[in-house]
């Protein structure tokens, strides 16, 4: 039985150390070559997926961003007219549908609680 | 080294150096057909991470490494099983030419990839336990385990074809 197992090693040896079909200067030329290709594929996958990410970073900006919607100029003084504005009222439109009405009063004008000083 | 700063020609210097030793590593691994593509494969796959090499004296371990890896892969992809026709071949003295010669290449399918390597490592490249374990990343004893599972299942075989 141990004969058949170094038999076993010495034909593992011999399969091991034959000389290979591709010299070692072929060899190594022709992993040069792999490693050449290899990156090749490594730059142009990279090129592709920056394109991708960029052409995605675009799209996105353009669905997302709108451009902030200002309310049409109003015509202050003539609505202010026609909604009988008093005098000392200030009406602002936050956006279209949106007004602020502010009252200012000189001190010692209004009832108290009306931002007359006491 | 020249060839982790990323010289091509230092690197091709080491290939060629290592070139026969390792074809002869992929051989045991997976065969005659097969070995020089997968130590080309091994060999590229370790110029990507050759910065990872911290002991440049550890070349030699570290592209045996690459190269059994490279091996594993290509065995994964096909199947490791043994046809039942070789193992009742190997068992049957006369049947084949396992009878008169040892078919070294037919007997290494039969046994786990790991265990090809250790025989290898064992025996054409005469390294130690602790050297083997460092090029599998495993313990000297888990080693001389698998050692002995291949020898027993070399023996199985062997005895069978030898009676």
């Amino acid at each position: 039985m141990p004969d058949e197992l170094e038999r076993f090693d010495d034909a593992l040896r011999d399969l091991a150390c034959r000389p290979p079909r591709t010299s070692p200067a072929e060899a190594a030329r022709a992993v040069a070559g792999a490693i050449r290709a290899d990156r090749r594929r490594w730059t142009t996958r990279f090129s592709a997926l920056a394109a991708a990410a960029a052409v995605v970073l675009a799209l996105s900006a353009t669905l997302l961003w709108q451009p902030g919607r200002r309310p049409e100029p109003v015509a202050v003084a003539g609505h202010a007219a026609s909604t009988g504005l008093g005098e000392g009222v200030v009406l602002m439109w936050l956006d279209e549908e949106t007004p602020l009405y502010m009252t200012f009063q000189l001190p010692g004008n209004g009832a108290p609680g009306n931002g007359a000083t006491p | 080294m020249a060839a982790q700063r990323g010289d091509e020609n230092a690197f091709a210097a080491l290939v060629e150096r290592h070139w026969p030793q390792m074809v002869g590593l992929a051989r045991s691994m997976v065969g005659d057909a097969e070995a020089e593509d997968a130590a080309q494969e091994g060999f590229v796959t370790a110029w990507r991470k050759l910065r990872d090499l911290r002991d440049p004296d550890a070349f030699r371990a570290w592209i045996s490494r690459a190269i059994v890896r490279s091996c594993w892969r290509r065995s994964r992809r096909r199947p490791t099983s043994v046809p039942l026709e070789l193992v009742a071949e190997l068992e049957n003295p006369g049947a084949g030419e396992a009878g008169a010669m040892l078919d070294v290449e037919r007997l290494l399918r039969m046994l786990a990839p790991r265990q090809r390597a250790v025989m290898h490592l064992t025996v054409v490249a005469g390294m130690s336990d602790r050297e083997i374990g460092e090029v599998l990343e495993i313990d000297a004893a888990s080693v001389r385990a698998h050692r002995r599972r291949a020898r027993d299942r070399l023996r199985s075989v062997l005895g069978a074809d030898g009676r």
